[in-house]
């Protein structure tokens, strides 16, 4: 399958320079439409040309609609083309003015004086009316998720409508996901190559935050639409050209600081432009360092670096390098429970942080450096033909780090048995009756005694240093870094036949190798003098035959002992992932007089497995002989098997896990004279499962989840928009049914001392809602107001199966049970008392069901606000948000007979709607206001600043996401469960971001 | 020009402004330097204080739990471990005078009190009481089923239990059957010499409708050979129902699981139980088979009570050995 996919790219290079051996035509060609209102004169005729672009980087505008007058007589309305060109012959001599707009950007005035020829005036620019949308992923705190077994991804929304561009930046605080899509659903493309995680799927922002301006020229798609650089899904298309000659051209410096992500930022770019032997090329660094107000303990040490040569070589041929990667440090935030913010006095308190000799030190933080490297290759050997083929490199070293102790008190200060909640609950049905000991833990908590709040690390170092060997201190505590290190080819060719004028082809082919190795290095001994690799989880369980323990067993077989560790050492577990990804996709674009539509279609190849690299001594399989394995210390057969009788491996290749997708969809829409459209799109996906969807528990072994199947995704949305004379609008329905997904969440659960993991499959969603984006010129000149909302009913629509297993051991929890309560739970009818009213059999009488909602995102979301800008640069923005219908991530244990039923197996009323129930975040309003200015000194100098203040009401009560603990609770009569409380993440407080920026 | 020059002298100073605005604890450092150790107490530390001997403590108890101890100080030395499992969530400690158990709650406390060290213990606000004939120093309990609870938590625990000197503590040697029977030498470190294995188990498994079985009762050993039972040790003895004193239609009912197992030694004809926890790391060692068939065997570990029946906690295999 390589091979083939590898020569078809090949003869593809080759063969399309050879094919471009025709001389490209010299007349573009205009594909908008015009509406005469005043018939021209015939004599001393001229015309006026030209492409309408984005300022920011000079990127065609599609569609602008144009007006133009002659006096205050308006001649004739019209749209600019696909590719932003526009072309009014016929036109008697004279002065004009000309008004394009476009959804998204600033409505624009130029003049033309026509003259007897049709005037080139190259390029119109437009300038987006978001001003501050500053957005990337360093707008997202770093959640630390793991050990939840939760994902926080952000997704982010980009766009050029109305509606994007307000609700991709004004929702992002409240890590707004549109339409309740997860991340991996959105496409993300850079200079043609589709960057979606290959183990996750998720977007890998990360990778170019910081450089701002260089990955500031984007084109997105929205919902099915597809792209002119790949097939897309459901959740829109966004690629980042990336290219130096995408680059604002010139020099530009800015300076940003803010109070809710990080301190500072300093950023320089510079961009040639297209210079006249061909050439052009660009840089920009940046670096972002320091913490926040609002969450302490959280902070950047990140820099990043770009820099990108291309070279034209004559009208045909282009051809360019770039590279980029955004190095460095980045302290995580937790989640807490609500127990323990109330305690703090800060629903920002962070407990990943203590002091050491008086600095703060945070013990997880993201350490990176993943550079990208991409070659890309452009014919256009015809006028109407354009192809291109992209070589993308990535690799590096993407590190988490994270506290791991051996037979040690938990250091986490939040760790439920140090709360007053564990020593007292009201309720004497807890079993936790010491009122006492939980005022002692509340004083201390509240006052901070002894640090109670942070990590203790002298604690941690004086364990270490007194812990005597004859090697040395064996270190108790140390900081481990978990490495998820990628190396990732990407081969992309794409092609773009305007065949006529009315249809163009694209397509596409892409091949994708990953192999990314996972394992844990030491970080940092604590002052300890070395570790010992052995699976302390499994050691309680196992003390007596020490094979059993070990991380590597081959090592253990060898020598006879653990090895010890020492700082840099790998050690746990150590795989490989090995993904391979083929694609092709084409889609027909056609367009006749005002109805235009698409049909567009994927096929691709999925492929992968897990390579491991050491033999896990509770997983130990077949030894290089096929033969199975024995302890040498108690003579016990190592080698275990599964229920169908199949080898539990650990060490070497998994079964290879192959896919062949395919995804169709189309489109067809009408524009109407006035600036009215009318368009719709619908579409069939089917997506293979990720890599970290598909093994029970990859880092101990090869078994694959059952049932693993590829997602079924039907999705279709109807959409009218209206943009004319400053008016924007966009009015969108959508109905999306996702069926047969799969997910493995992991966590570490002290109550089987060990990482336990859900995998679920089957899981089915339905998505439905509405979109709008509204921007009216109000009567004042420069003044307007804008809104949007977004409004949808994102549920769940079936009860998946779950399995779960435990990292030490080789027994399986749940065996690919089903989830009874995950898509709803009953409610039971009540009398006045609130006792529940049984019906003439002596049944409960279920009243309806609540259904359960797709978490972490608002289902309701609106913003309206006003904008004003005057001739002189100044703008003003005040705008409202409103949240509500969030919901928090569920966890399938609780939705399980075994937690809702309790110890006692009988599930009352009480306890179904109690432990099934998924928690509503209380609705939030927001205010938001920004005021910027810029000065153009000498029409060379451009210095200006924006200064946006968010959250004004000072809201610190707006939960923007959380998961559910996995744990449960015997209540004192051993009749149910409770649950342990759940962990929140909040929104900041009142902020502010100041930019300063400096262009020439 | 004059004009652009003054506008990048303001942009300099805004951005000087900016840098310094950052405070320097907001650059966290990559190097972090090591901490001071622990603070070790002393004798000093305690100047004006009243010391109470352990002897004088336990003393103290009559026959209800005591919650007004005062202001007192006992200075003690750590003379167990909870490394290998057999304690669980405490720790005893001794003077001249005598041994009790510190109901301490947290784990891994060998982490912090290390065999031999020093520890003075602030006695204002704990409790001393009694659990089946061995008294213990720990929080005043509200569970009216127990005299006193663990201590726990951690503020507790930092203004009642001060870390002073390591050290090192031998065991005291008992070499008559007077010295087990003896209360005084509850709850300390010592070395009972001359015992043989006493051929009798005691230990109580269930089944999973959760009804009892007392192994100790049906057979005398039952099979078990080793100090206590873990799951694996539990799955292996199931394979003869433990010498058969489980019927083999009725072995089903049982899941592995974890069993304190009490092994009878015996000194000149008073009974002496080794009580092992079955989450001891050592719980599924087999004892010796020397001492199986009667060789004489020296034992170093805690001498406690429960109830009439004398008992004895290893801290480790170590205590245990062969006599010459």
């Amino acid at each position: 399958m390589n091979r083939k996919l590898l020569s078809i790219l090949l003869v593809a290079i080759f063969t399309l320079p050879l094919a471009a051996l025709a001389q490209a035509q010299d007349k573009k060609t205009y594909g908008g439409r015009i509406e005469w209102h005043e018939r021209p004169a015939l004599d001393d005729k001229g015309g006026v040309e030209g492409t309408v672009v984005n300022r920011s980087g000079r990127l065609p505008v599609a569609n602008a609609a144009m007006s133009l007058y002659r006096g205050e007589t308006l001649v004739l309305t019209a749209n600019a083309g696909e590719d932003g060109y526009f072309r009014f012959e016929d036109l008697p001599n004279g002065i004009y003015r000309m008004k394009v707009s476009a959804p998204g950007f600033v409505e624009s005035v130029v003049n033309v004086t026509v003259e007897g020829f049709v005037k080139d005036l190259i390029f119109v620019s437009l300038v987006s009316s978001q001003t501050v949308s500053d957005l990337d992923d360093s707008n997202f705190a770093e959640f630390d998720m793991d050990g939840s077994g939760y994902d926080d991804s952000p997704s982010i929304l980009y766009g050029n409508d109305v509606y994007s561009n307000i609700a991709g930046y004004d929702f992002s605080s409240v890590r707004f996901k549109n339409r309740g899509y997860n991340s991996e659903t959105q496409d993300v493309y850079l200079s043609g190559v589709r960057m979606n995680d290959a183990l996750t799927g998720y977007t890998p922002w990360s990778l170019w935050s910081g450089l701002n301006e260089a990955m500031r020229s984007k084109e997105t798609t929205i919902g099915v639409e597809p792209s002119d650089y790949g097939f897309g899904g459901y959740n829109g298309v966004t690629n980042i050209l990336a290219t130096p000659s995408s680059v604002r051209p010139g020099w530009r410096f800015s300076l940003l600081t803010n109070s809710a992500l990080y301190r500072l930022r300093a950023m320089a770019s510079y961009a040639s432009g297209e210079l006249d032997n061909g050439w052009s090329y660009a840089f920009n660094v940046s670096a972002r360092v320091g913490g926040n107000d609002w969450v302490e303990g959280v902070y950047y040490r990140s820099f990043a670096y770009y820099a990108g040569v291309e070279k034209k070589f004559g009208d045909m041929h282009k051809l360019g390098f770039m590279t980029f990667a955004t190095p460095g440090h980045r302290g995580a935030q937790n989640a807490s429970t609500q127990e323990v913010y109330d305690l703090v006095g800060s629903n920002t308190y962070n407990s990943n942080w203590g002091y050491q000799n008086g600095k703060m030190r945070n013990a997880r933080v993201r350490k990176t450096h993943e550079p990208v490297m991409l070659l890309k290759y452009t014919v256009k050997p015809l006028e109407n033909l354009e192809a291109t083929a992209t070589v993308l490199y990535r690799t590096g070293k993407n590190g988490y780090t994270a506290l791991d102790w051996y037979d040690s008190q938990d250091p986490r200060p939040d760790y439920y048995r140090y709360l007053p909640s564990y020593f007292y609950m009201d309720n004497p049905d807890y079993d936790r009756l010491d009122a006492s000991k939980a005022g002692w833990a509340t004083e201390a908590w509240r006052y901070n005694i002894n640090n109670t709040q942070h990590i203790n690390w002298d604690r941690l170092y004086s364990i270490n240093n007194s812990n005597h060997t004859d090697i040395g201190a064996r270190s108790k505590y140390v900081i481990e870094e978990r490495r998820t290190d990628q190396n990732d080819l990407n081969l992309n060719a794409s092609v773009k036949w305007t065949a006529s004028d009315w249809f163009t082809l694209t397509g596409g082919i892409s091949y994708k190798w990953n192999k990314t190795e996972y394992y844990k290095v030491i970080d940092d001994l604590l002052g300890g003098d070395y570790y010992i690799n052995i699976d302390q989880f499994a050691e309680r369980d196992y003390a007596s035959d020490p094979a059993k323990i070990q991380n590597d067993l081959d090592h253990y077989l060898l020598y006879g002992s653990a090895s010890t560790l020492y700082a840099g050492d790998k050690y746990g577990y150590d795989y490989y992932a090995n993904v391979r990804k083929g694609g092709i996709w084409a889609n027909g674009d056609f367009k006749v007089g005002s109805f235009s539509g698409y049909v567009a279609a994927e096929g691709g190849y999925t492929r992968f497995w897990r390579e491991g690299l050491v033999r896990k001594g509770l997983f130990a399989g077949l030894d290089d002989n096929g033969q199975e394995i024995f302890s040498p210390v108690t003579g016990d057969l190592l080698t275990s098997y599964d229920s169908q009788g199949n080898v539990i491996t650990s060490k070497g290749r998994s079964e290879v896990v192959d896919f062949f997708t395919w995804s169709v969809k189309g489109g067809f829409g009408w524009f109407f004279t006035g600036g009215h459209r009318l368009y719709a799109n619908v579409g069939y996906f089917n997506d293979a499962p990720t890599f970290t969807q598909a093994f029970v528990s990859p880092r101990t072994r090869n078994t694959i989840i059952p049932n693993l199947t590829t997602t079924k995704t039907f999705s279709a949305d109807l959409n009218y928009t209206y943009s004319n004379n400053g008016y924007d609008l966009r009015v969108t329905g959508f109905y999306t049914k996702i069926n047969d997904q799969t997910d493995v969440m992991s966590f570490y659960d002290d109550a089987q001392n060990s990482y336990t993991n859900f995998a679920m499959s089957g899981i089915d969603q339905r998505h439905m809602g509405v979109e709008l984006g509204f921007k009216i010129p109000l009567p004042v000149t420069g003044l307007s107001l804008q809104g949007v909302l977004s409004w949808g009913e994102y549920v769940y629509t079936s009860n998946p199966y779950m399995t779960q297993t435990v990292d030490n051991s080789a027994e399986v929890v749940f065996d690919n049970a089903l989830v009874p309560y995950w898509m709803s739970h009953p409610i039971y009818a009540k009398d006045q008392d609130g006792a529940y009213l049984l019906d003439d059999e002596g049944n409960y009488i279920v009243e309806k069901d609540q259904k359960h909602y797709v978490p972490s995102t608002p289902q309701l979301a609106a913003s309206l606000g006003l904008n004003y800008r005057t001739p002189s640069y100044w703008f003003f923005e005040l705008n409202a948000n409103y949240f509500d219908k969030a919901y928090l991530d569920m966890n399938p244990l609780y939705r399980t007979s075994l937690a809702v039923g309790g110890p006692d197996g009988y599930a009352s009323p009480e306890e179904i709607e109690y432990m099934a129930a998924q928690e509503k975040f209380d609705a939030a309003v927001l205010l938001n206001a920004s005021i910027g200015k810029s000065w153009y000194i000498q029409r060379k100098y451009n210095f200006g600043f924006s200064l946006e203040v968010k959250n004004i009401l000072n809201n610190r009560n707006v939960k923007t996401g959380g998961y559910e603990q996995t744990r449960l609770i015997d209540s004192a009569n051993e009749e149910r469960y409770y649950r342990f409380d759940p962990k929140y993440f909040y929104m900041s407080g009142v902020n502010y971001m100041l930019n300063l920026y400096f262009r020439f | 020009m004059k004009n652009i020059l003054k506008h990048i002298t303001l942009y300099a100073a805004v951005l000087a402004a900016g840098i310094s605005m950052v405070s320097c604890d907001e650059f966290p450092p990559v190097n972090y330097d090591e901490p001071e150790p622990f603070k070790v107490y002393t004798d000093e530390d305690f100047d004006g204080r009243d010391f109470i001997t352990i002897a004088d403590l336990k003393a103290m108890y009559q026959n209800s739990p005591v919650t007004t101890i005062g202001n007192r100080i006992v200075k003690a030395q750590v003379v167990s471990s909870d490394q290998q499992g057999n304690l669980y969530r405490t720790m005893y400690i001794q003077d001249e005078t005598g041994g009790i158990e510190l109901k301490m709650g947290t784990r891994n406390l060998y982490n912090e009190y290390k065999m031999g060290q020093w520890v003075y213990v602030d006695c204002n606000g704990l409790a001393i009481g009694n659990y089946r004939g061995m008294i213990q120093l720990g929080y005043p309990s509200s569970d009216p089923d127990y005299e006193t609870a663990y201590i726990d938590q951690q503020y507790i625990i930092d203004t009642h239990i001060f870390r002073g000197e390591l050290g090192k503590v031998e065991p005291m040697v008992i070499d008559a059957k007077e010295g087990i029977t003896d209360a005084a030498n509850l709850g300390r470190y010592v070395k009972v010499e001359g015992l043989t294995y006493g051929n009798r188990v005691f230990a109580i498994i269930y089944d999973d409708s959760d009804n009892s079985l007392y192994l100790g009762d049906v057979g005398e050993t039952c099979g078990i050979t080793t100090w206590a039972i873990n799951e694996t040790g539990f799955a292996r003895y199931m394979l003869t129902g433990f010498d058969g004193a489980v019927p083999e239609d009725e072995r089903a009912n049982y899941s592995p699981a974890f069993y304190s197992v009490s092994q009878y030694f015996n000194k000149d004809g008073v009974d002496l139980q080794v009580r092992t926890s079955g989450y001891a790391r050592f719980a599924d060692t087999a004892i010796d088979e020397a001492i199986l068939v009667g060789e004489r065997v020296n034992l170093t570990g805690i001498l406690t009570r429960y109830n009439s029946n004398n008992q004895f906690l290893l801290n480790d295999l170590s205590g245990v050995e062969i006599a010459e």
